[in-house]
């Protein structure tokens, strides 16, 4: 009996430090884990502002940009890709962004990023000579650019503290600010393939920007049909989407 | 004797899931693989879309809550639904999401993605950076994930710094600025059926 006893009773012991031991390290855990508040709750540090004065004029500029690309540079594009080799099309894809060198290189200055500057340079210099006019892009091959963000005068503006402004569609171009769009003014000057403030506007390089036009469309147009069919409302969607892309690339 | 031991056994089990839960960077990684197994093996070749989502959705689910993510996309909308369409709207974004993603593969080769260490945003919140390469193009992908009792769980993720959750919460907010819990499950049902 007292065997008895006294194996309920050691049985009874365990449990219970047993259970006590358990739930210390319950509550102690508790505290090493995100509670509801603390993960559902709206958390200002990610709270995106967005001005939107102009909505309904946003938006039907947003529908009528969204009914040209899918029945109108969609199809185009889709040919082009069709029918031009993709080799060739990197090519232009190249061709193109290596021109963008002054924006980029102006972006990189207007922020006082001279060492990032000095790199655009070299990888300019190197994807124009040993790339065949940027055709090639042998300096991406090397590693020693990859950390190089594409810098513009819109983000400048916003390194100099001028306030990102009310959200805009733009017929054609799609989202921007009106801090975006006064970057954009500026890129387009110094951007030797687009006017109408550029400096070599005298070149005929239409045909060629609506080229790489279609080229950039092909590349990313079936990501933005992709995009758009997931979501609950594609304007919302978009907009905040480019706020956050832009914000993202100022901070880097 | 015969008692302790199960019971050591049991405490010793819980502080060593504790421990392997310190870093959940390989069981995301195999569960993003594993997915990607699921879309371009060729044994799967033949199966649909749908049925290729299905699976890809169940691999995810086995790792990861995705109903955390779902009920942080929703945020203080969440109460504006009530619970039958909780279960229902949950459902639907989760099917929207993976189908979404089997979609968005479809025509690319199969993403070379690199992992990097998890960077602690604090004891409880973790962000997990990292790249894909997918047909010469690089992107950055960000997973950001949350110490809950159920382990560690994502709650959002970062595409090229645009976040999901704050993406989807704000067209939510839109949504429920003029519309009803039953007008959101319509519209989901809606973006499923195209």
């Amino acid at each position: 009996m007292i065997k008895i006893l006294n194996s309920r009773f050691l049985h009874q012991c365990i449990l219970s430090s047993g259970a006590v031991v358990w739930m210390s390290f319950g509550s102690l855990q508790a505290e090493e884990f995100l509670s509801e508040e603390d993960l559902f709750e709206d958390d200002p540090a990610e709270l995106v502002i967005v001005k939107d004065p102009i909505e309904p004029l946003n938006r039907a500029i947003f529908q009528i940009n969204d009914r040209i690309y899918t029945h109108l540079v969609d199809p185009v594009a889709e040919l082009y890709q069709r029918f031009t080799p993709a080799l060739v099309r990197t090519g232009i894809l190249n061709f193109f962004d290596n021109l963008k060198y002054p924006v980029r290189l102006s972006g990189n200055l207007l922020q006082g990023r001279f060492a990032d500057a000095s790199l655009e340079s070299e990888r300019f210099l190197l994807n124009t000579t040993v790339g065949l006019f940027g055709i090639l892009n042998p300096a991406d091959t090397l590693g020693r650019y990859d950390a190089l963000s594409k810098e513009d005068v819109g983000q400048a503006l916003a390194r100099w503290g001028l306030p990102q402004g009310p959200y805009l569609v733009l017929p054609i171009w799609g989202p921007s600010t009106v801090r975006d769009f006064c970057g954009l003014m500026g890129d387009r000057a110094i951007n030797p393939t687009q006017g109408p403030f550029s400096a070599i506007d005298h070149w005929d390089w239409q045909q060629q920007t609506a080229l790489s036009g279609v080229e950039v469309i092909a590349r990313f147009g079936d990501r933005y049909q992709k995009m758009k069919a997931a979501q609950i409302d594609a304007y919302s969607a978009f907009k905040l989407g480019y706020i956050q892309y832009r914000e993202a690339a100022i901070r880097e | 004797m015969r008692f302790l031991t199960p019971l050591i056994v049991v405490l010793c089990s819980t502080c060593q899931l504790l421990i392997a839960e310190e870093n959940p960077v390989p069981r995301l990684e195999q569960t993003m693989n594993a997915a990607l197994d699921l879309i371009f093996l060729p044994e799967h070749a033949d199966k649909s879309q749908d049925v290729r989502a299905d699976l890809v959705r169940a691999t995810v689910e086995e790792q990861f809550d995705l109903g955390v993510l779902i009920r942080r996309t929703f945020g203080r909308n969440w109460q504006q639904v009530d619970e039958a369409n909780q279960t229902r709207v949950s459902e639907q974004v989760k099917q929207l999401l993976v189908f979404s993603f089997v979609e968005g593969m479809v025509g690319k080769s199969r993403p070379v993605i690199t992992f990097g260490a998890p960077e602690f945003l604090s004891s409880k919140r973790i962000e997990v950076a990292s790249q894909i390469l997918v047909n010469e193009q690089l992107y950055q992908l960000t997973y950001r994930l949350g110490r809950l009792q159920s382990g560690w769980q994502i709650y959002d993720i970062l595409a090229e710094g645009i976040s999901m959750v704050a993406n989807y919460r704000q067209q939510i907010d839109d949504h429920f600025r003029n519309n009803t819990a039953e007008a959101l499950v319509e519209k989901l049902d809606e973006l499923l059926n195209d």
